[in-house]
C-alpha cells in the first residue's frame, strides 16, 4: 500500500511539473532517433569523424532515411526515445553499466547495429582489447538472440604476418548468404559481394528459442585464426603463424554479417564481424563523390532501413553510378538501354526457342554485356557465338562461346577457355557479360549467332542479320568480379603501367590508377613482377608499386610473356 | 466446580492444538519461545538464483538455504528456480540470490536489472569471503568477488544502498578480530524489522553503505552493530598473517555499520534488500535450529527477519496474516558457538 502511495505521488509530482497536460494532446509523430556510442568509455568510431576510420556516412544514411542522430557516452542510461544505438567497432571492453544499459534499451523492443573486430586486431595504432567474449554481451546476444560471437580473426589462405599489419592489407570478400534475407536481396540477385577488413565470425540461431535470425554474409575460403599473437607484429616476429590449424582454428563457410530479431519484444539487432565495412576510408568511400563499394552501401542502406523498421517501400534504391544488370536470362532491367536494339526475322530458324528476334548490347567501364531475344523461351542448352572486330588494325578479332556453363574464349583450333569473370545465363532470353579485357578492344559485334550443341554456333544456326554495335553508358560494374578467390593487389600511385611482360621495355596494354585493385595471378621468378587481371586490364606490373594482401612469393611463377 | 475444571481443560487443549498448528506440527506441548505476526505468502511465485553456488532452497545440509525456503513455502509461496538463460519471468515477484560464490556474470547482472527497472524485488545476501580449498585440502579464504563493484555502483545510483568491501569486526584483544556478531540494534521503524525482538546474528559481514537523503529511492537501515565495531579491508590477509589493525582511509570507520539495508526506488516502485552475509540465511548459521531439523531456531530473529523482508519485497497484504510461533531450541549434541551479544548503542538511529 504504501508503494503504491509512494509511487502515486511521485506521478502526481511529475504530472504537475510538466504542467501535467502534455499526455492529454496528441504529439505529432517525431522521426526516429538514431544514437551513436562514442567516447572514452568504449572508444567506438564516432559519426562525428568525418576521416577514414570515422562512421560519418554510416550517420548520413540514417539521416537519409528519416532518422535524428546523435551521439551518447554510455556512462548514462541510452535516452528512452532511442530507436537503434550504433556501437561500431569499440576498441575497449563495455564494462557492466555500458552493458545494462544497451541490454535496457534492447529489452525495451529498440534495435542495435553492433560492429566488433577482432580481439586483438591492429589498426596501425592501438590493438582492439574488447574482451568480448568475457564482457557479457555476448552471453546476452547469445541467449535472447541466438548470435554467437567468435574470437577469431579470418584470414584468407595467402594472407600473411604482413598482411596482419596493416589492416588496408586485410581486405577480402565477404558474401550474401543462401539464406534469403531483405537486407541483402539485392547483392544475391546481382551477385554483388561486400569488402571487410579483418573480421571475426559468428553464428546465428536460424530458429531460436524466442528469436528469430538469418546470416547475411560469409566468407568461402577465409579461416579463422584463433590464435592471438598473430597480432604482436610490432617489434619483432610473432609468437604465432598465421595459419589454418584443424581442431583449433575455424573452418569451412564462416558468417561474418547476422540479423537476429527476438520475438517477446520485436527488438531487432544486426551483429557484424567487422566494422571497416561501414566507416568512411573502408567500405563506405567514395570516389569523387560516388560510392566506391556497391556492396557495402547496399548492405548498410538496407541494414539502417530494417533496423529503423521502415516499410519496404521506404527502403533506399540501388546506390547511382552502377549498371544493375542481374545476368538471370531475363530482359525486363534491360528497359533503358533499348534504344540501340537490332531486330531480326522471325522464322528464320526451325526451332523457335533458337530463333533471333532481337538482339541488344551495351558496355560500361568494365564490362559487355549483351541480351538475345529469341521467338520462344530459350532451351538450357542454347548458346551464343560471337564474334567481335577489333577497331585496331592488326588486332585478331574474338570469338567468344556462351552458355549456361559460361562464357568461354574460342582459340584457334576450336579450342574453348573459360573466362571465370564472364557470366550467362538462358530464361526468357540469352544474357552475357563479358570482361572488357577479352574482347581486346572490340566494340562492334560482327556475326552473332545462336545454336544448341557443342559445337560453335554458326552459319547452319540462326545468326543476326546485322552488326550490332553496344551502347556505351557511362556506369560502373558494381564489383569486379576477377578479384574473387586470388590474392589482391591494389595499386598505390596515381598512375601504373600495364605491360605484356615483365620488363619496362614491353608494351603498355593499360594505364591503372591509384587504388584500382588487381587479382594476382602469377608471378616472375624473383616476383619483382605480378601478373595482374581486372575486368579492364591483364598484364604485368611491377611489384614495388602494389600493396599485396599476402605473400608474393606464393604466387605461381609464370613464363615471361606469357598471355594468359 | 467441575464444569469449570473441564471448560479450563477443554480451552487448554485448544490452545495446545492452535500452538501445534502454528509450530508446524511440534508436539503441543513444546515451549514456544517466540511469536509474531507475518505476512501470507500465499501465490507470490520466488525465484531463487542457483547458477552462481548461491545456498541452494533445497539443500538441507548447513550450506544449504531449505529451512529459509521451507518458512516461505509454508506461508504459501511458491520456490522456484531461476534460469538465467532464459531470464526471469513476468511472473516473478521476488529474486533471491542466497549469496553468489562464483562470479556473477555481466548477463545475468543485465536480466536483473531489467526485472528491477519493472519493478521487481531482489532479495541479496552479499558474503565478504569465499572459502575454497587448495590442492593438499586445506580451506583457503579469500575476498568474494563473484559480486563486482560495479554492480554496486548502480545500486547505489537507484536505490542509495550498496555493499562495502569490507568485514565488520570488532577488535577482541589479544585474540585478534571477532567477525561474528548478534546485533540488536535493530531499526524498529521499518515493516521488516517493526516487530522484532530478538538479535540478529550475522557471521561475517561485509557492512552496507546506504543514503538516506531526500532522492527518488528510500534507503532504510534495518539493523546495526555497536559503535565499536570497524569494516576491515584486509579480512583475507588477516586470516593468513593473523595480524589486523584499523587503517584510517582504507577501512570503514568505526560506529554503527549497517549489515541490511532495505531499498525502494520511488520511480519504479522496484524493492531491494541487500544483507551482508550469506550465512545469515543459511541451514548451519543463521537459521541453525536444536535439535537438528526442528522448527527451535538459534537465531529467531534471523527467521522473522527473512520472512517479513520476503513480504515487504512483494508488497504482501498485510490484511493476510498468520502467527508464527517456535519453539524454544533444545539441547544440541555438538555445543553451538553463540557470537557475542553486542550492546545496542545509545542512539537508536545512526546517522
Amino acid at each position: 500500500m504504501t508503494r503504491l502511495l509512494s509511487l502515486a505521488i511521485v506521478l502526481l509530482i511529475t504530472a504537475s511539473l510538466f504542467g501535467g497536460t502534455s499526455l492529454s494532446h496528441a504529439q505529432p509523430e517525431s522521426p526516429p532517433l538514431v544514437v551513436f556510442v562514442q567516447g572514452l568509455l568504449v572508444e567506438s568510431a564516432e559519426m562525428t569523424d568525418t576521416g577514414p576510420t570515422g562512421v560519418s556516412e554510416l550517420a548520413a544514411v540514417f539521416r537519409g532515411l528519416g532518422a535524428r542522430v546523435e551521439y551518447i557516452d554510455l556512462g548514462t542510461p541510452i535516452p528512452q526515445q532511442a530507436k537503434v544505438v550504433v556501437l561500431a567497432g569499440p576498441f575497449r571492453s563495455p564494462g557492466l553499466a555500458q552493458v545494462l544499459y544497451l541490454w535496457l534499451h534492447l529489452a525495451r523492443g529498440n534495435n542495435a547495429l553492433f560492429a566488433f573486430d577482432p580481439e586483438g586486431a591492429y589498426d596501425g595504432t592501438r590493438n582492439v582489447r574488447t574482451r568480448l567474449s568475457a564482457s557479457g554481451l555476448s552471453a546476452l546476444l547469445d541467449w535472447d538472440y541466438g548470435v554467437s560471437v567468435y574470437d577469431t580473426f579470418l584470414a584468407e589462405p595467402w594472407f600473411s604476418v604482413d598482411t596482419v599489419s596493416d589492416l588496408y592489407k586485410t581486405a577480402m570478400l565477404a558474401h550474401p548468404d543462401v539464406v534469403s534475407d531483405p537486407i541483402t536481396a539485392p547483392l544475391k540477385e546481382y551477385g554483388v559481394p561486400v569488402w571487410v577488413w579483418g573480421a571475426r565470425h559468428l553464428a546465428i540461431e536460424r530458429y531460436g528459442i524466442g528469436s528469430m535470425g538469418a546470416p547475411l554474409l560469409f566468407c568461402e575460403s577465409a579461416f579463422g585464426e584463433t590464435a592471438p599473437a598473430i597480432f604482436r607484429t610490432q617489434g619483432g616476429n610473432p609468437a604465432d603463424r598465421l595459419e589454418p590449424n584443424i581442431g583449433a582454428d575455424a573452418l569451412g563457410r564462416l558468417t561474418i554479417a547476422a540479423q537476429a530479431e527476438r520475438a517477446a519484444t520485436g527488438s531487432k539487432v544486426v551483429l557484424l564481424g567487422d566494422s571497416e565495412l561501414l566507416k568512411n576510408g573502408f567500405g563506405l568511400a567514395r570516389v569523387a563523390s560516388a560510392p566506391l563499394y556497391a556492396g557495402n552501401w547496399i548492405l548498410i542502406q538496407r541494414m539502417a532501413a530494417w533496423l529503423l523498421d521502415l516499410p519496404a517501400e521506404q527502403w533506399p534504391a540501388l546506390p547511382q553510378g552502377f549498371t544493375w544488370i542481374a545476368i538471370d536470362g531475363q530482359q525486363a532491367d534491360w528497359q533503358q538501354f533499348a534504344g540501340n536494339a537490332v531486330a531480326d526475322d522471325r522464322g528464320d530458324a526451325l526451332d523457335p526457342a533458337l530463333d533471333i528476334t532481337r538482339a541488344q548490347a551495351f558496355s560500361d567501364d568494365d564490362y559487355l554485356y549483351i541480351l538475345v531475344e529469341t521467338a520462344e523461351t530459350s532451351v538450357a542448352s542454347a548458346r551464343v557465338a560471337l564474334t567481335l572486330s577489333a577497331d585496331t588494325e592488326g588486332v585478331a578479332d574474338v570469338l567468344l562461346v556462351a552458355g549456361q556453363s559460361g562464357v568461354y574464349r574460342v582459340e584457334s583450333g576450336s579450342a574453348e577457355t573459360l573466362i571465370a569473370d564472364g557470366d550467362a545465363a538462358t530464361g526468357s532470353a540469352l544474357e552475357l557479360r563479358v570482361p572488357l579485357r577479352e574482347v581486346a578492344g572490340g566494340q562492334r559485334i560482327d556475326r552473332l549467332c545462336v545454336g544448341v550443341g557443342d559445337a560453335v554456333p554458326g552459319a547452319a544456326d540462326d545468326c543476326l542479320d546485322q552488326a550490332l554495335d553496344p551502347l556505351v553508358v557511362d556506369s560502373r560494374a558494381p564489383f569486379d568480379f576477377a578479384l574473387v578467390g586470388h590474392l589482391l593487389v591494389t595499386v598505390t600511385r596515381d598512375r601504373v603501367n600495364v605491360r605484356s611482360a615483365p620488363e619496362t621495355e614491353s608494351e603498355q596494354v593499360g594505364t591503372a590508377t591509384n587504388r584500382m585493385v588487381f587479382a594476382a595471378v602469377g608471378r616472375n621468378d624473383d616476383a619483382s613482377w605480378v601478373r595482374v587481371r581486372n575486368a579492364r586490364f591483364e598484364g604485368w606490373i611491377a611489384a614495388h608499386l602494389l600493396m599485396p594482401s599476402g605473400d608474393l612469393r606464393w604466387l605461381p611463377v609464370l613464363e615471361t610473356g606469357s598471355p594468359r | 466446580m467441575h464444569r469449570m475444571r473441564l471448560f479450563l481443560q477443554t480451552w487448554l487443549l485448544v490452545l495446545l492444538l492452535l500452538g501445534g498448528v502454528a509450530g508446524f506440527g511440534l508436539p503441543a506441548s513444546a515451549d514456544v519461545c517466540c511469536q509474531q505476526e507475518v505476512n501470507r505468502l500465499d501465490g507470490y511465485s520466488i525465484y531463487f538464483s542457483q547458477d552462481d553456488r548461491e545456498a541452494h532452497p533445497h539443500d538441507r545440509s548447513d550450506e544449504g538455504a531449505s529451512r529459509f525456503a521451507g518458512l516461505l513455502s509454508s506461508l504459501g509461496a511458491r520456490i522456484l528456480t531461476l534460469n538465467w538463460r532464459e531470464g526471469i519471468p513476468e511472473e516473478a515477484d521476488l529474486v533471491v540470490m542466497a549469496g553468489p560464490i562464483r562470479y556473477v556474470g555481466v548477463a545475468e547482472w543485465a536480466r536483473l536489472w531489467h526485472y528491477l527497472g519493472n519493478g521487481g524485488a531482489l532479495l541479496m545476501f552479499a558474503d565478504p569471503l569465499l572459502v575454497t580449498v587448495d590442492g593438499s585440502g586445506n580451506p583457503v579464504t579469500d575476498i568474494n568477488r563473484s559480486i563486482p563493484a560495479e554492480f554496486f555502483d548502480l545500486t547505489w545510483q537507484d536505490f542509495g544502498s550498496r555493499a562495502r568491501g569490507d568485514v565488520v569486526v570488532v577488535e577482541a584483544g589479544t585474540s585478534g578480530l571477532n567477525a561474528d556478531i548478534l546485533a540488536s540494534d535493530i531499526n524498529l521503524s521499518h515493516p521488516i524489522t517493526a516487530g522484532l525482538r530478538d538479535p540478529l546474528a550475522f557471521f561475517t559481514a561485509r557492512s552496507i553503505a546506504y543514503d538516506a537523503s531526500i532522492q527518488s529511492f528510500r534507503a532504510t537501515p534495518l539493523v546495526f552493530t555497536s559503535d565499536d565495531y570497524y569494516g576491515e579491508a584486509s579480512f583475507a590477509a588477516y586470516l593468513l598473517e593473523g595480524t589486523a589493525a584499523f587503517n584510517i582511509g582504507i577501512d570503514t570507520p568505526r560506529g554503527p555499520l549497517a549489515l541490511a539495508v532495505a531499498s525502494e526506488n520511488l520511480l519504479t516502485g522496484a524493492r531491494i534488500v541487500i544483507v551482508g552475509d550469506r550465512d545469515f540465511v543459511t541451514n548451519g548459521k543463521g537459521l541453525q535450529t536444536a535439535p537438528a531439523n526442528t522448527a527451535g531456531f538459534l537465531h529467531p530473529g534471523n527467521a522473522y527477519f527473512l520472512v517479513n523482508a520476503v513480504g515487504w519485497l512483494v508488497g504482501a497484504d498485510t490484511a493476510s496474516t498468520e502467527q508464527l510461533a517456535f519453539p524454544t531450541p533444545g539441547p544440541t549434541a555438538t555445543p553451538t558457538p553463540v557470537p557475542t551479544i553486542t550492546p545496542p548503542p545509545a542512539a537508536t538511529a545512526p546517522s
